[in-house]
């Protein structure tokens, strides 16, 4: 089990990194939006150095000044148009448009994305994510992604999520919480992107429980020793994951389905197991109050076992076989069949009515 | 089995469970009732999965949206005992716990919320008990992450947000009386080597290699009581990964 908790972003040394970052390696995010821009202007520099060197005879650097002159509008370099040659005029005018094409691109993709700030973030997470080391990622789309997040922020678990939900994304980068895009069909590039080999746990938590399966093989391959806990809707997937790469496979549906056909029979269950017991059976707590006087724990306890009590407000666990129920106890049992509650109810209703009928 | 069949079948039902949708938890609680021997009307919105049910040899009766309450009427609701609505849509369900309350304001209604902001409204709408299975199953996985031990949880009544966390003593040659391994832990109960479940062992039962103790557990205690158990020489704790 890992114990580390480890919030980099927290640390006075991690809030230093982060301002760092964002003066760092906020410019060169800007560079990386518009690397293509910039590679075809250099091609443009180098296609009008050649063109120099070949029709006006100037040397590499020479031809290279008069280039980035030229196509910058400096106008350092400019030969006589009427002495060029037809096809050097050509050139020179491609040159010219795709040039300005160029610029005027590279201006909208500077201001499109030191405006909207979501791509400086996406970046910016990135480079955290690259940082952390023993955290969970938690990869999903749906209601259970949000959940599972929701109660890893509870109890302060460093995580990231990997989504292929744009708009969950967005959502997540913008409430300063750590995301990673991915698709299930590129489940092994996203999970290196969210740091999978550095991970102590995977939370797979797809809707579909094939992604889910997907990404947990993956990263498998990616970090042999990571722990890889799995939703399943489908309860033979559960069986077979279990089986294979998975460390923990959660059937949420059957074991739901356990808690509901039981409350169709008893208002009692109070609770539910999510390993199967002894029986293969998942286990569920029920909560009785008792509604009689001095009727023995021993006596119950032969119907099914009684795992602890609760007199007023404080809870009693294992109390001694010996101990006399008093009314407005509660008692709590521990079973996987459903008939020990029913014969306990009944057991517990019958007492009742005794009572009731002496006086 | 025939549509008329059905409705032969479910006019004689008294105390009946009355299912609505048939999606993966419909099903395993059909299996369920199944099991329980309880008796049992499936309600469907796409009348195009009554065939292959009613192929099952499961009673089955479509229920489409606009004739949800004469669909509850010809399933029996009014004399039905409890009625467990599985759909995914959350408006789906309080609807239908609506409706069944209206026909018989006994019926003992169970839904899930997939939204669990809408619990206080599904309670409001009659429903006897909400389970909302994202929250819970969040939960489940939230906490799993940070202890390999927990296998419970208590989702009403007094002990609500509650866990039981489930150890095996793992070190070698552990002995140790139970009543001191209650100072260390909420002990519920022992599973022993044999298998046998202990709810209440006597306190000089001596906790051995290869027993299993349940824990009963806060979400903020899990780590510590792990933590705990491994320093006092119970458990073991594996490395840190990453």
């Amino acid at each position: 089990m890992s114990h580390r908790r480890v919030k980099p972003h927290e640390s006075f040394g991690s809030r230093l990194r982060d301002t760092l970052d964002v003066l760092l390696y906020g410019p060169f995010a800007i560079l990386r939006q518009i690397r293509i821009q910039l590679g075809l202007i250099a091609v443009m520099f180098g296609f009008g150095t050649i063109v120099f060197m070949h029709y006006q005879h100037l040397s590499p650097l020479a031809a290279f000044t008069g280039s980035v002159s030229t196509i910058t509008t400096i106008g350092l370099y400019a030969p006589n148009i009427t002495a060029m040659p037809p096809l050097e005029q050509v050139i020179m005018v491609v040159i010219f448009i795709v040039s300005v094409g160029l610029a005027a691109s590279l201006v909208q993709s500077i201001v499109t994305t030191a405006v909207s700030r979501e791509i400086l973030r996406e970046q910016l997470v990135a480079k955290r994510v690259s940082r952390l080391s023993g955290h969970v990622i938690v990869a999903g789309a749906g209601r259970l992604a949000e959940h599972t997040t929701k109660w890893l922020v509870n109890i302060g678990v460093d995580h990231v999520v990997l989504t292929p939900n744009r708009e969950l994304l967005r959502q997540l980068i913008h409430h300063g919480k750590l995301g990673v895009y991915g698709l299930p069909e590129r489940a092994h590039e996203a999970l290196r992107i969210a740091g999978v080999s550095r991970a102590s746990v995977l939370v797979c938590v797809f809707e579909d429980d094939g992604d889910n399966l997907l990404f947990a093989m993956n990263a498998r391959r990616l970090n042999p020793k990571l722990r890889i806990l799995m939703s399943a809707h489908d309860k033979s997937v559960a069986q077979s994951a279990q089986t294979s790469d998975v460390d923990m496979t959660l059937p949420i549906m059957d074991i739901v389905s356990q808690v509901l056909a039981q409350a169709s029979y008893s208002e009692e269950v109070v609770g539910v197991g999510f390993r199967k017991g002894v029986n293969g059976e998942y286990p569920v707590y029920s909560e009785f109050q008792v509604g009689s006087e001095g009727i023995g724990l021993e006596e119950l306890s032969r119907v099914t076992p009684i795992i602890m009590m609760m007199r007023g407000s404080q809870v009693l666990l294992n109390p001694p076989p010996n101990t006399v129920l008093r009314r407005g106890d509660t008692i709590y049992t521990y079973t996987e069949d459903h008939s020990k509650i029913r014969d306990l109810r009944e057991r517990l209703r019958r007492k009742a009515a005794k009572q009731l009928g002496h006086t | 089995m025939s549509d008329e069949l059905v409705s032969n079948m479910v006019a004689k039902m008294q105390g009946h469970t009355i299912v609505m949708g048939y999606k993966f938890l419909g099903m395993y609680v059909v299996e369920r009732l199944r099991e329980m021997g309880l008796e049992f009307v499936v309600l469907v919105r796409d009348e195009a999965q009554l065939p292959s049910l009613h192929k099952e040899g499961i009673p089955a009766m479509g229920s489409p949206i606009a004739r949800s309450y004469q669909a509850l009427v010809k399933a029996g609701a009014a004399r039905a005992s409890s009625i467990i609505c599985t759909f995914d849509d959350d408006g789906d369900n309080l609807l239908t716990i609506l409706n069944a309350k209206k026909i018989n304001p006994k019926i003992r209604a169970i839904t899930i919320v997939n939204d669990d902001e809408l619990y206080e409204a599904a309670v409001a709408s009659g429903a006897d008990v909400v389970v909302a299975p994202y929250e819970l199953a969040g939960q489940i996985l939230a906490m799993s992450t940070v202890s390999r031990g927990v296998s419970a949880v208590f989702v009403k009544g007094n002990m609500k947000d509650k866990f039981v966390a489930e150890f095996t003593v793992d070190r070698e040659d552990v002995a140790m009386r139970f009543s001191e391994l209650c100072r260390l832990a909420s002990v519920i109960m022992v599973l022993n080597r044999e298998g046998q479940l202990l709810p209440n062992p006597p306190d000089d039962y001596t906790v051995r290699t290869g027993d299993t103790i349940y824990v009963l557990t806060e979400r903020g205690e899990l780590l510590e009581l792990e933590h705990r158990l491994a320093e006092k020489g119970v458990i073991r704790l594996e490395p840190p990964q990453g």
